[in-house]
């Protein structure tokens, strides 16, 4: 299996983008993982994980999404890209099979 | 609305620090969050979770990259580093010549810093002084180091400013003891002794014992780590015994390795209470025999000046009534009698280079010394800067095109200098990097130089690194500065139509800076060629006697009784011509005597005397110029001889039948009345450094016991005659090994020192005169390779070979001979000052000036040949069709 190892944090925000696509931006993914896990996380922290995440090629943005609650600012609008959903797959389908070992025996 | 805005200043905080791409998105973000908050949980926390995000974004990712600057940088460094490759025999040259100068700024740094350690490291070492004294003669003073036996005592008990007072005490006429470990001897030139607040004053460590009470009884010692490890090997020491003659020794305690860098020096410390004479004198309150070293230690925020002060009243109080008595003078005589005892404090930590007395506990260095080596380590690197910029603004042609390119693609000035300045200073880290290998490489040898152990160690010290660094920073700027000014100034159109021609600029700062440089480098050589002129004086100045084969035999009184046999003995060796015992030959230490004259105006006369056997004369050769000398034939018990000053100062024109007085029973002759027999030539029995001193000669009877033989021996086969002398000694069954040798060496170690310094300067001399004719040497390939096409023309016209090494020569020529010119007077008073320290000395002379002055001229000539030959005989068409 030829994938990019992330960490449980990085599944989070990559699966957060999954869940709020197309409305996939920082301030949003915060709020998500927060009503998940109940735990808040800086801007910076998701800021630094989006950010490495694109660089490694498993998410895309664009700018867009323009507000009156954000001041006329624009958002960073963040999707998953080809392979960033074959990455949260794979976790997935390997998790599944090693749970269904677990409960065999 | 208004109230919902987020703060203003994180806002301008992230906009400052944060990457501009972002700055928007980030700030959308946290408005959002922010109004969210101030909805859910008011302004106040939301103004407060707002600074908190927008701190915790200083992350190293989102932060501004300083962009341009790093890599302007990056590019600074490249240029500089290609420029250096480009250039190799500039770039050798400067970097060898800078290099040469960090490593001699290194090792003299080392040096100097070593030498101010001295005595630091006590504990409160800056409240310790040592209480010497000027004592005032009625015909002279006297410096001494050393004080009356109870000063310590009496400052302690009576001045709550004194803390501690200990005592110090270095034999005076003896300078080794023989200790006796069972079957083993030792002999100890080391040996000291202290009372028991000593180690109250210094904070010695310590390896065993109780230094409370290390030396509170008469037969206790205290040894160094490496003496009870050479005694005792690697038992423990404590409680061990030895002997000295008949008497049993313990040891008490056991301390570190006394420290190199201190003014004292021992191996074994006994108590003060062993040596009879210290404790008649303390028991006889005697205040006016100097004989051993008061230290106190004052109480914090006393002053020297305050305490020394109250000094003279203490005098006064504690030592005027036996100042009198044994002087033998009344209360009202004593203002006039023209003696005076003025005591005065020494800081420990300065006794090392500035004190230098009558009486040591060891030979102290000078601080002119330090000084002068700090001004040879600036000349060196004012030398090496020099060559830097001469170079530099040399190169400015060439490089003046590169900087036209750069100009007109839009550098600014500011950014050009910054890149000299970079080229400079890189040159400079290098040379660093390259004089610390330099001064690892040859630190041995320094050390074997100056005597010393020094180490790299200092390099580790944060300080030392920072400094150096520093240090390096300012040559590198200091030397780039001008040439980076100079170059990027020129007018970029002018170069580039190929109208910029640099011979002209800079040349007159080029020439004042050679002409300083040849100043110092022909400075320095007349220095060194005048300092070998004295030292050739002092070797061959007639000095009275005649040293040349005389062997010395020390500690002759372990033959005892056997000394007349002894020298039967020798007399039938082969070679041997005349053995005479003695208290001291010449540079050995010696007494004092005080001579009154027959003549009550004349005032009394403090001699130096020294107790001779009836041969001393004829085997040192000395000339007698009126009486005779010692003679078996007459009982010379209460005769004497002086010499012409002696004779000179009591006031007799033909002294012979004269008598001397003695006023005090003190002396080493009891009797008061000597009838002078003859008068010798005034003979150096000391250095050169002192005068020659009223000397006054006693003559000793058959059986006293003399401590030193000199035997006059032909000259030739000495090896065989040292052999037979040894085996004699041996014969004699005598314990302790023969300790003998040449008088000549002998004396010639009193000028240790001073061939010491001749070495050092020498050296230092010859690495400013080639730097100087490296960096000449550099200079005169960029000078002769644009006169290139001058030549080409002359030679076309007609000129010879000759005439066109000579035309090239001349400029520099000219230059030499002005430092020549502006160095003669410095030279010519500065080096008499100098001389002026010995007492005799040699004259500065214009031979010897003209000398260093022509020598500089021949090196610089020998440097720029090169260069010069090489051009002359180039074919003028290729140097001319280019055009």
């Amino acid at each position: 299996m030829n994938r990019t190892f992330i960490s449980e944090l990085e599944e989070l925000v990559l699966l957060s983008v999954g869940v709020l696509y197309p409305e996939a931006y920082a301030y949003n993914i915060r709020l998500e993982i927060k009503a998940q896990i109940s735990k808040s996380l800086s801007l910076a922290s998701v800021h630094t994980v989006l950010y490495r995440l694109e660089k490694v090629g498993l998410l895309s943005s664009e700018l867009g999404g323009k507000s009156e609650k954000r001041g006329g600012r624009s958002k960073r609008l963040f999707s998953l890209t080809q392979h960033g959903a074959k990455t949260v797959q794979d976790i997935q389908t390997v998790r599944q099979a090693m749970w269904a070992r677990m409960q065999s025996t | 609305m208004e109230v919902d805005q987020p703060p203003k200043h994180p806002q301008k905080l992230l906009a400052w620090f944060c990457k501009d791409e972002w700055v928007d998105e980030l700030l959308g973000d946290l408005e959002e969050e922010f109004k969210d908050n101030v909805s859910e949980r008011g302004r106040r926390k939301a103004v407060l979770a707002y600074y908190k995000q927008v701190i915790l974004l200083l992350r190293p990712h989102i932060l501004k990259r300083k962009e341009k600057t790093p890599s302007m940088f990056r590019n600074y460094i490249k240029s500089a580093y290609r420029s250096l490759l480009k250039n190799k025999a500039y770039s050798i040259i400067n970097i060898s010549g800078l290099t040469v100068g960090i490593a001699c700024c290194l090792l003299i740094s080392m040096y100097v810093y070593d030498e101010m350690s001295y005595d630091k490291f006590f504990k409160d070492s800056e409240r310790v002084y040592r209480v010497a004294l000027e004592r005032v003669y009625p015909t002279n003073t006297r410096f001494f180091g050393s004080s009356p036996v109870n000063m310590a005592p009496t400052l302690l008990e009576n001045y709550p400013e004194v803390e501690e007072a200990g005592r110090l005490h270095r034999l005076f006429f003896q300078n080794e003891i023989v200790v006796d470990i069972e079957e083993k001897t030792f002999i100890e030139d080391q040996y000291l002794f202290a009372d028991n607040n000593f180690f109250k004053v210094f904070s010695f460590e310590f390896v065993e014992g109780n230094p409370d009470a290390a030396l509170d009884a008469f037969n206790k010692v205290v040894l160094t780590e490496s003496t009870a490890k050479r005694f005792f090997g690697d038992e423990p020491a404590l409680n061990k015994t030895y002997q000295i003659d008949t008497s049993s020794y313990i040891v008490s305690g056991v301390i570190k390795d006394v420290p190199v860098n201190s003014h004292m020096a021992f191996d074994i410390l006994g108590s003060i209470d062993a040596l009879p004479f210290l404790v008649q004198a303390a028991e006889t309150n005697s205040w006016i025999n100097p004989w051993l070293f008061t230290y106190i230690k004052l109480r914090e925020g006393v002053s020297q000046d305050g305490f020394e002060a109250k000094l003279p009243e203490m005098v006064e109080t504690y030592g005027m009534a036996s100042i009198l008595s044994l002087l033998n003078i009344s209360a009202e005589d004593y203002p006039e009698s023209g003696n005076d005892f003025k005591y005065f404090l020494q800081p420990v930590e300065d006794i090392h280079l500035k004190s230098n007395l009558s009486v040591e506990v060891r030979p102290n260095s000078d601080i002119t010394y330090v000084y002068l080596l700090i001004a040879v380590v600036a000349f060196i690197l004012i030398i090496s800067c020099i060559n830097f910029i001469n170079l530099a603004t040399a190169r400015s042609a060439e490089r003046a095109k590169e900087v036209g390119v750069r100009k007109v693609l839009g550098s600014r000035r500011a950014l050009l200098i910054r890149q000299f300045l970079t080229e400079s200073n890189l040159i400079s880290f290098i040379a660093l990097v390259l004089s610390i290998g330099l001064t690892a490489l040859v630190l041995t040898k320094f050390n074997l130089l100056v005597e010393k152990e020094l180490s790299l160690n200092v390099l580790t010290d944060p300080m030392v690194m920072l400094g150096l660094f520093a240090g390096m920073l300012m040559i590198g700027t200091l030397a780039g500065l001008y040439p980076a000014l100079v170059i990027s100034s020129i007018n970029s159109a002018l170069v580039l139509k190929g109208k910029y021609n640099t011979s002209s600029k800079g040349v007159w700062l080029r020439n004042s800076l050679i002409v300083f440089q040849f100043f110092i480098s022909i400075s320095m050589i007349s220095g060194m060629l005048m300092l070998n002129k004295q030292m050739r004086f002092m070797e061959n100045k007639k000095l009275g006697f005649n040293k040349e084969n005389v062997v010395v035999i020390d500690q002759a009184q372990e033959l005892g009784q056997q000394q007349q046999a002894f020298k039967n003995e020798l007399l039938n060796i082969e070679g041997v011509q005349k053995v005479s015992y003695s208290f001291a030959l010449p540079g050995n230490f010696i007494g004092n005597f005080i001579a009154n004259s027959e003549n009550p105006d004349i005032p009394q006369v403090r001699t130096f005397s020294v107790a001779v056997d009836d041969e001393y004369i004829q085997t040192l050769e000395m000339e007698i110029v009126a009486g005779r000398a010692f003679s078996s034939d007459f009982n010379d018990s209460l005769n004497v001889i002086v010499n012409e000053t002696t004779a000179f100062l009591l006031g007799y024109d033909d002294p012979i039948g004269k008598k001397v007085f003695s006023p005090s029973t003190s002396g080493p002759n009891q009797s008061p009345e000597f009838t002078i027999v003859g008068v010798v030539k005034d003979y150096h029995h000391q250095s050169l450094h002192t005068e020659i001193p009223p000397m006054i000669l006693f003559n000793t009877s058959q059986r006293a016991i003399l401590p030193r033989i000199g035997i006059k021996v032909d000259g030739g086969n000495t090896l065989s005659l040292l052999k037979n002398i040894e085996d004699q000694w041996k014969a004699f069954d005598i314990e302790r090994p023969i300790s003998f040798g040449f008088l000549k060496d002998r004396l010639s170690a009193m000028y240790d020192s001073d061939q010491q310094t001749g070495k050092i300067f020498t050296l230092f001399t010859a690495v400013t005169i080639i730097m100087a004719c490296v960096g000449l040497f550099g200079l005169a390939a960029y000078v002769t390779q644009q006169r290139t096409k001058e030549i080409g023309v002359r030679k076309v016209l007609g000129a010879s070979i000759g005439n066109i090494v000579l035309i090239l020569s001349l400029n520099f020529t000219k230059l030499i001979l002005l430092s020549f010119l502006i160095s003669l007077p410095l030279v010519y008073f500065g080096i008499g000052e100098w001389l002026g320290s010995f007492a005799y000395h040699t004259n500065v002379d214009p031979i010897t000036l003209i000398g260093a002055g022509l020598l500089t001229v021949i090196l610089a000539w020998l440097t720029i040949s090169y260069y010069s030959i090489k051009i002359a005989i180039l074919n003028p068409v290729n140097s001319l069709r280019s055009e």
